[in-house]
């Protein structure tokens, strides 16, 4: 209180850290912090690579992902075959290329869903205060007192075994995250001197949430969402093993080691090569959301 | 000021240091010569960014090492150079030879650990004596500070403790090794002025009694004047100007020194506008070639563009400054600076039927701690009883020291709080009596401007967007028109019009704040509630504010509530001036009767302890006891009583607003029953 009644003259570290948790986001600073970070670098390296490999994959798969030759069954690795084939002859590297595209795509679209309905609710509710935020805060305890996968697996398994419905489920388990994370974020800048100059020429709230509290509170949720794309796609494929995700014959990883590990001992590359790709995509994603949660909040950085 | 000179406990020679940043190398310091002698208190000043705190943390090498480069330049300490000294000699040097003491008290103590053990701590790892010793001796350390009941604080944890208090515990654990050199960096600037004074004596007395030298940074001028016996000007990462305090502040020879002496509100009329410096600090990652000081300077020219050493002034020995005109000859006094208009003098508007504002009989207080059926186990009073007006065209001054309620006054005018009793009538509209709708109507006729421009703008907007937005919120509007808008009310302000697509981190502290007041203008108000506007900026920036808001005034009519701490600013704006005390108006007339000649036994004391340069003589002790009561129970009677030097029989009984004199039709009124037995007191201006 003493600090912000009286002419405080700022500190000189104020130099040295140029982003002082203003909540603007200067991309000119996240990508000088960026490049100073091997780690994420090697993040967006690998990201960028798989994303490039979805882009692409028509031109470059060497086969139809779905076209099934009999004659080369369960092939070991080859020329012809970069990571063998499967039990009806299909190429896996094609597959494999071809379920960046579902497994990715899943990713997405389970952080937008959760992250798009979640912050919404979470700033409302912040806004709100006294009973809509209780009786918000405690649903989702709620929600959150269930061990997810389990929580995705009931609800997947009561909508029916479908990819889309496995996305809403693992959809649905990750709000209570985002709402937690907007819900703190209102309550914080709902102090802020510019929320009450807005008060004081006469906002409504509704104008108030979406011109100063949402963009504002982007950041923590921007870093949220990029640690939570690799668990999406690692949770999707999850349920796809279990069978509860995607169906035959899409060309999705999780769904190909769940086939794949009936032969783990005898034809390593089936189940192996799918499960590469989910392990170097989730670590890509982790590694950009870690070096990104660095920069915004350098008090977690490490040494 | 010889840098070689034997008696130097610290000596800086050329010093230049960097630090790389992503937006390249800032200069943070460039070639400074710097010397502190043993037993004197040696000042810096200079505005923010100068390179001040950077220079003093140099000399215990408190910079982070990886994010800063020394380019040349050595640091001796008693003729022994650190630069190349390990961290372990370092160790031995902090607190032993050099201590510090920082702007924050409460951040530079560790918040789970208790007074008492803090200091021993310090005491015991430069010195091998038992644990019962340590304590001992930092149980008379405290006494020494002045902290009463040692024994007691020294349990305590920092939260529990006042600022002052706060401040004072780390004198004590600055001079528990008896230091050669204590550095202290803005000690005071987070402290009230009536504890500030009472820091600033202590500090003094200790360092002369202990013969420690003090090097003191600040940017308050008067301070300095107070305190320091020699003085160094910094600007823009070099020395501009160096020598006794008395020289440098009686004749200035550097411009920029000149200039900022010159935009001082106290030095200033009343109600004119100041002699501003014009233009920014440059930006140290590019700094102008040639003297730093060029671009804002009215005297530059061509041998300017080369960099000036430190010249001999006529004056004074030791005295110098970093200007051309001082071998040339010329002298620098200029004439007046452009933008001093001598007759722009307003008198106080004309009394008219109703008044803008009024306050009832205002009352605040804010539940504090539940019990388990949910009712308050207290409340704190945050304003008591508060009857104030505003008329049109006016500027009311509210004078008062934290936790004073002055900012819970301006927040019940803009209505972001409701008064738990009295009616706040603004136009002849009760507040309370509207709905919701109506109420979004009235308040675009209030306004107003908090005290930091940086968080009252939102980050993510462009400048136009945060500027129309009062306009925007309140109907839809094409972005050509928003933008028009804008345009319109940034020239109102002084900003240039094809800066608007940027945001505001993008401008200095001045811009954002003239970005502010164009925002609380587009609405078109009667009224602006300025909250503190200019105690964030600089004094060279806070005189072009001030300058803005006097010629805004003349130009739309418009009311100002002017809420300050500082008492010079008040003194220059205002036609009228309350000062509150513990959420009550103890005092209310006109600025000079009130600010010149005080009536309330706290005003005098608040007024004692403004530090004033010019006035050499010392600090001026204000008040008995240092430490503000609760207000969670209220004193009974006056309020100020247990503090006031004049208390007698009769102030046990609350004080109503007596008239002290009338002046013009207007009359000053004063909280306190023994007005007519007090000495009369009239300012040293």
């Amino acid at each position: 209180m003493a600090a912000v009644e009286k002419g405080v003259a700022p500190p000189t570290g104020a130099v040295i850290v140029p982003t002082a948790r203003t909540g603007a986001i200067d991309w000119r600073y996240v990508w000088y912090q960026l490049r100073r970070s091997p780690l994420a670098l090697l993040g967006l390296a690998i990201i960028a690579l798989v994303l490039a490999a979805m882009a692409a994959a028509p031109l470059i798969a060497p086969y139809d992902p779905n076209r099934l030759d009999l004659l080369h069954r369960l092939a070991p690795p080859s020329f012809a075959h970069w990571f063998g084939t499967d039990e009806v002859g299909r190429d896996l590297l094609s597959r494999v290329l071809y379920g960046a595209r579902v497994s990715v795509t899943v990713g997405f679209a389970v952080v937008g869903i959760s992250m798009g309905s979640g912050t919404v609710l979470g700033a409302f509710s912040g806004l709100a205060g006294g009973r809509t935020d209780t009786i918000i805060m405690r649903l989702m305890d709620v929600l959150l007192s269930f061990p997810s996968f389990v929580m995705a697996m009931a609800l997947a398994a009561a909508l029916g075994p479908d990819l889309i419905n496995a996305m809403l489920a693992i959809a649905v388990v990750r709000i209570p995250f985002y709402v937690r994370l907007a819900r703190g974020q209102a309550l914080s800048l709902r102090e802020r001197p510019y929320v009450k100059a807005a008060v004081t020429f006469g906002a409504r709230p509704l104008a108030i949430a979406w011109r100063h509290i949402i963009p504002n509170a982007l950041a923590p949720i921007i870093v949220q969402s990029t640690l939570d794309i690799g668990g999406a796609i690692l949770t999707a494929s999850a349920l796809s093993f279990i069978g509860l995700g995607a169906q035959q014959p899409t060309a999705e990883w999780g769904a190909m080691v769940s086939n794949g590990r009936d032969y783990l001992l005898d034809q390593w590359w089936y189940p192996t090569f799918p499960g590469f790709a989910i392990l170097v995509t989730a670590v890509g994603f982790n590694l950009i959301g870690d070096g990104l949660r660095d920069i915004f909040d350098p008090r977690l950085r490490g040494r | 000021m010889s840098v070689t000179a034997a008696n130097n406990i610290v000596a800086i020679s050329g010093l230049t240091l960097d630090f790389p940043t992503y937006r390249g190398r800032v200069h943070a310091l460039s070639d400074v010569t710097l010397a502190v002698r043993e037993g004197e208190i040696t000042g810096l000043v200079g505005e923010s960014g100068c390179g001040k705190s950077v220079a003093s943390m140099s000399i215990i090498r408190l910079l982070p090492p990886g994010s800063t480069e020394v380019m040349s330049g050595t640091i001796r300490l008693r003729g022994h150079d650190i630069s190349r000294a390990s961290e372990r000699e370092m160790e031995g040097v902090r607190g032993k030879l050099v201590s510090m003491v920082f702007q924050e008290p409460m951040s530079a103590l560790n918040p789970t650990i208790r007074i008492g053990r803090q200091i021993t701590q310090v005491i015991r790892r430069h010195e091998t004596v038992s644990p019962a010793e340590a304590t001992s001796r930092a149980e008379a350390l405290l006494t020494e500070m002045q902290v009463p009941d040692a024994s007691r604080i020294m349990r305590n944890y920092p939260f529990e403790l006042s600022g002052g208090m706060r401040q004072r515990v780390l004198l004590a654990m600055a001079f528990s090794c008896n230091p050669a050199m204590l550095i202290a960096d803005e000690p005071t600037t987070a402290l009230d002025v009536t504890v500030q004074a009472q820091v600033l004596m202590l500090l003094k007395e200790r360092a002369r009694q202990r013969g420690t030298s003090v090097l003191f940074i600040t940017h308050d001028l008067a301070v300095v004047a107070q305190l320091c016996d020699s003085v160094y000007v910094m600007y823009a990462g070099h020395i501009v100007e160096e020598g006794p305090t008395r020289a440098v502040l009686r004749h200035p020879a550097h411009p920029y020194t000149r200039a900022l002496l010159r935009s001082l509100p106290e030095l200033g009329h009343p109600k004119q506008a100041l002699a501003a410096i014009s233009g920014n600090v440059p930006d140290l990652a590019h700094p102008p070639a040639g003297c730093a000081f060029r671009p804002r300077c009215a005297a530059a020219h061509d041998a300017c563009r080369a960099v000036p050493d430190l010249f001999p002034a006529p004056d004074d020995a030791g005295h110098r400054a970093a200007c051309w005109l001082l071998p040339e000859g010329a002298s620098a006094e200029s004439a007046p600076p452009a933008g001093l208009d001598a007759d722009r003098h307003r008198t106080a508007s004309e009394p008219a039927a109703t008044p803008l504002l009024a306050l009832e009989d205002v009352a605040v207080r804010f539940p504090v701690g539940f019990d388990w059926r949910g009712r308050p186990l207290g409340h704190v009073h945050a304003l008591n009883g508060v009857d104030l007006t505003l008329r049109r065209g006016e500027t009311l001054g509210i004078v008062g020291e934290s936790g004073c309620g002055k900012t819970t006054l301006g927040q019940i005018i803009m209505r972001l709080l409701a008064p738990s009793r009295g009616r706040v009538v603004f136009d002849g509209i009760d507040l309370d009596t509207v709905d919701a709708t109506r109420l979004r109507e009235i308040r675009r006729r209030f306004q107003i401007v908090f005290q930091d421009p940086q968080s009252s703008l939102d980050p993510r907007m462009t400048v136009w967007r945060a500027i129309t937005e009062p306009l925007a919120v309140a109907e839809r509007h094409a972005n050509s028109w928003l933008r028009d808008k804008a345009r319109v009310l940034a020239e109102e302000v002084g900003l240039r019009s094809d800066q608007l697509e940027r945001y505001q981190h993008e401008f200095s502290g001045g811009q954002r704040q003239r970005i502010a007041i164009a925002r609380a203008l587009a609405p078109g108000p009667d009224l602006l509630v300025l909250d503190e506007p200019t105690s964030a900026l600089d004094v060279s920036v806070q005189a072009q504010i001030l300058n803005l808001l006097l010629a805004l005034q003349q130009r739309l009519g418009l009311a100002y509530l002017f809420i300050s701490h500082n008492v010079a600013v008040v003194r220059h704006i205002a036609d009228r001036v309350a000062v509150m005390y513990l959420g009550q108006i103890v005092e209310l007339g006109m600025a000079a009767q009130v600010l010149d000649s005080p009536g309330h036994p706290y005003t005098r004391a608040l007024l004692a302890a403004v530090p004033k340069i010019g006035d050499d003589q010392g600090i001026g002790l204000p008040v008995r006891s240092t430490e503000l009561p609760s207000n969670l129970d209220l004193p009974a009677g006056c309020f100020f009583r247990e503090r006031c030097p004049f208390a007698a029989a009769g102030c046990e009984k609350p004080q109503p607003l007596v008239e002290a004199e009338r002046a013009d039709a207007e009359s000053h009124l004063v909280r306190c029953h023994r007005l007519r037995e007090l000495p009369r007191v009239t300012a040293r201006r």
